[in-house]
């Protein structure tokens, strides 16, 4: 056997288990998610079988090869630039006639072909019996049935793959008829296409003339590049016979197109490639369900509670483990603290490393408990219900159907990113649609923002945390969608274009998948809060310790210190240098000297902070930030978030480390906000409303400007969301001060 | 005063870490295939020597 590698690509509907494959065949652990619309990009991977080196790409899903949508011209642009060797088309097994809706435009173009006939389980469930054989046979490619799921079938349909992909035959499209009238166009097409060589390269001529019929919006200007003489002369060919067609049948060409095709797939269906074992009408268990779980009444209080539920389970649960941790990076000061000499590397490593990113890495547990409820209402399906029903509400706020998708991966629920939230907003047709979808997702409350939240509740409101987080998880879509409908009818002002959303069944999660997605996302975290967020933390760190103090200030604190310790007898003096050593009990002088020394020191760090790179812009900052209740340390956190959110976080640990602040080495950084002065439960909710909504994060903002295609957007983004959170903050303090 | 040393050492290799990561954003933005290809290079994967490939991204069935 030829062993040079196999370029292979994996192409079907939304939702047919293309990334399950993909991942299983390449051991890669791309998001799988039980609803449409996961992969909108094309991702690649590599896997052997048999000592065959393959090279196979997961392809967004598709209906069709018409380019109404970005999936849709990815997947051509994809097979007419790259031309694999085969395609795996992916069909489901229980909804098998929309499926092969797209198979019969493979074979149109003439790529060469191996059908998946994935999820013959859940077929055979629903009394669906499938006779591969026969559908093989009809359709003249193989067709081998798998479950993607456990790999069933897996082997056998690589092994097929790799015949098809060694066989030199040339791309051989099939013909099908679209009636007598088309037929007759299609030919006439067909013969000019053929005859000028016109995009012969890409496609094969009768593929094109089909699509110059659909009225295809990217091949009417590939042509138009091509040959502008031959591209006209089809074009009017065209619209003189969409004229016709809609004066005589009122109806336009694409429309019988697409009835032909699915009365090809009928007729090989009827030829006893499907046999159905129960009544077709019968209510399968998953629309069952959504009777009551969509129901327009129940549905909504359905999805409220629940959500409410998932908070409550993370609080509750993750309340030993996060005090844990919180006690293990205390005992992790202490220690260096002991091992290490006075010295700038100690106070890196105890107030820059361990308070810092110690502080990020405290909320693993919950975030770990988060995340396995979420991957419970993902992998069970429930989540393309909250988009179904949300469609209804997002409409009046001149969003579409398919935004609610970006809003729950960019953390609609808590715990997503903003990052593929953005990217998923390529599955809007609307420009203007996705536009105003791209510049609200960041409002969400994504994985980054959700411990800043957690710690500033925990330290709050600590007898409704989950109550609490519940109301801001509800605030940020509201703001969002209040923002949108404000983009909306401002300078995003255009028509709502139709939804329509398939919804999977309902799946049993299994363990193994849940543990999976949970493990796979609380290592995103600590990867991230080990590695970038480290780095960051580090660098604020340096720019919170200098400039040190001039020496001036030094020499009038060491004075102060002398003093004060002079002021009490030799005795006194005595048993504090001893204590230093042993530890020992004190007397009640001693302690007194000891508690006077130790604010000398606690303003010499104050002073200090103060006096450093950081401190001095949160400083200059304050006469305004001070309206909404930030003093200059939450000043230094909020523009250590702008690179990351967790490095809210990590910057207070690091300032409160620092700082003058009665800091008592085992107390958590919640503790020390709460026995801070400057906060309260006001300001709390102040700060908490502006890191919700304020500029997204630097990967994100970047994100918004290659997905907007311009820089304008991206700055509007960090613009806009700043101004609109810095008002919002400012009212809440004004407000709740006054109160 | 190593530990001055020390630190300056880790503030340097800091700093160059995030000056990559923020490099590879910027490269991201402007050519999204880099994503798959090498490590940070806005010049892409087509240099000799590059195997295009994530050796994580690999399994024998």
């Amino acid at each position: 056997m030829n062993n040079s590698s196999i370029t292979m690509a994996l192409a079907g509907n939304p939702n047919a288990g293309k990334t399950t494959l993909f991942n299983r065949l390449t051991g890669a652990r791309q998001h799988v998610g039980n609803y449409p619309g996961i992969t909108v990009d094309h991702k690649e991977g590599y896997f052997s079988h048999n000592e065959q080196d393959i090279t196979i790409t997961d392809l967004p899903g598709t209906y069709s090869l018409t380019a109404y949508s970005v999936e849709e011209i990815v997947t051509r642009d994809f097979l007419t630039a790259n031309k694999p060797k085969v395609v795996i088309n992916i069909v489901d097994a229980s909804n098998l006639e929309r499926n092969l809706y797209l198979t019969t435009q493979f074979l149109e173009m003439g790529v060469p072909l191996v059908i998946a006939l994935n999820m013959i389980d859940v077929a055979k469930d629903r009394g669906i019996e499938v006779r591969a054989r026969k559908l093989e046979e009809l359709l003249g490619v193989p067709v081998v049935p798998i479950i993607a799921r456990t790999g069933e079938g897996t082997d056998e349909l690589i092994r097929q793959a790799i015949i098809v992909g060694h066989s030199e035959e040339k791309w051989q499209p099939i013909d099908i008829s679209y009636g007598e009238d088309l037929d007759k166009i299609i030919i006439h097409l067909d013969s000019i296409i053929a005859e000028s060589d016109f995009l012969t390269n890409s496609y094969p001529a009768r593929f094109t003339a089909i699509k110059y019929l659909e009225h295809d919006d990217q091949m009417l200007p590939l042509g138009q590049k091509e040959d502008s003489g031959i591209a006209r002369q089809l074009e009017q060919i065209v619209t003189t016979v969409s004229d016709h067609l809609l004066k005589t049948m009122d109806v336009y060409p694409e429309a019988i197109i697409a009835d032909h095709r699915y009365g090809f797939i009928k007729a090989i269906l009827r030829q006893g490639v499907v046999t159905h074992k129960f009544d077709t009408d019968r209510l399968y268990t998953s629309d069952k369900i959504d009777k009551v779980l969509t129901n327009r009444l129940l549905g909504p209080v359905v999805m409220l509670a629940i959500l409410f539920t998932l908070y409550q389970f993370t609080f509750s649960w993750s309340e030993l483990p996060v005090a844990l941790m919180g006690s293990f990076f205390g005992w992790l000061g202490s220690v260096v603290d002991t091992l290490l000499p006075e010295g700038p590397l100690k106070s890196m490593l105890i107030s820059g490393v361990i308070d810092g990113v110690g502080g990020v890495l405290g909320f693993v547990p919950l975030i770990m408990f988060m995340f396995f409820g979420i991957a419970v209402l993902e992998d069970s399906g429930y989540l393309a219900r909250v988009a179904f029903m949300m469609d209804r509400i997002f409409r009046i706020f001149g969003l579409h159907g398919s935004s609610v998708m970006p809003f729950i991966v960019s953390g609609g629920i808590a715990g997503g990113c903003a990052v593929p939230g953005v990217m998923a907003t390529r599955t809007l047709r609307s420009p203007k649609e996705r536009m105003a979808t791209l510049l609200t997702v960041p409002f969400m409350n994504c994985g980054a923002k959700v411990p800043v939240l957690i710690l500033l509740i925990g330290a709050f409101f600590s007898d409704h945390k989950a109550l609490y987080m519940f109301l801001f998880t509800l605030l940020a879509w509201l703001v969002a969608l209040v923002v949108a409908k404000l983009l909306r009818s401002t300078v995003l002002k255009g028509e709502a274009t139709p939804f329509v959303m398939e919804l999977p069944p309902y799946r049993f999660p299994t363990l193994q998948g849940l543990l999976i997605h949970t493990w796979e996302r609380t290592w995103q975290y600590i990867k991230k809060a080990g590695t970038v967020i480290l780095a960051i933390s580090i660098l604020l760190w340096a720019l919170m310790t200098y400039p040190g103090l001039p020496q001036e200030e030094l020499d009038s604190f060491a004075e102060k210190r002398i003093a004060v310790t002079e002021s009490f007898s030799e005795t006194i003096q005595l048993e504090i240098r001893e204590s230093d050593n042993h530890n020992g009990d004190l007397s009640e002088s001693a302690l007194a000297l000891q508690e006077r020394l130790t604010t000398i020191d606690q303003e010499q760090s104050g002073a200090r902070l103060r006096n450093s790179t950081a401190g001095r812009i949160g400083i200059f900052l304050e006469p305004v930030s001070s309206l909404a209740g930030f003093d200059w340390r939450t000043n230094i956190a909020l523009l250590g978030g702008f690179a990351a959110k967790e490095v809210i976080i990590s910057t207070l640990g690091t300032a409160y480390s620092m700082g003058e602040v009665d800091v008592d080495a085992s107390d958590s950084l919640g503790q020390r906000l709460v026995r801070d002065p400057n906060w309260n439960s006001v300001v709390a909710i102040s700060v908490l409303i502006f890191i919700m909504f304020y500029a997204p994060c630097f990967v994100t903002v970047i994100c918004i400007a290659k997905e907007a295609g311009s820089w304008k957007w991206a700055f509007f983004s960090m613009a806009f969301n700043t101004f609109f959170a810095f008002l919002a903050s400012v009212a809440v303090f004004q407000i709740g001060s006054f109160v | 005063m190593w530990q001055t040393i020390l630190v300056i050492t880790i503030i340097v290799v800091v700093l160059l870490y995030i000056g990559k990561k923020i490099c590879r954003q910027f490269c991201l933005a402007t050519d999204p295939s880099q994503e798959i290809t090498c490590d940070c290079s806005c010049s892409g994967c087509n240099e000799a020597g590059c195997s295009n490939k994530n050796p994580n991204n690999k399994k024998d069935i």
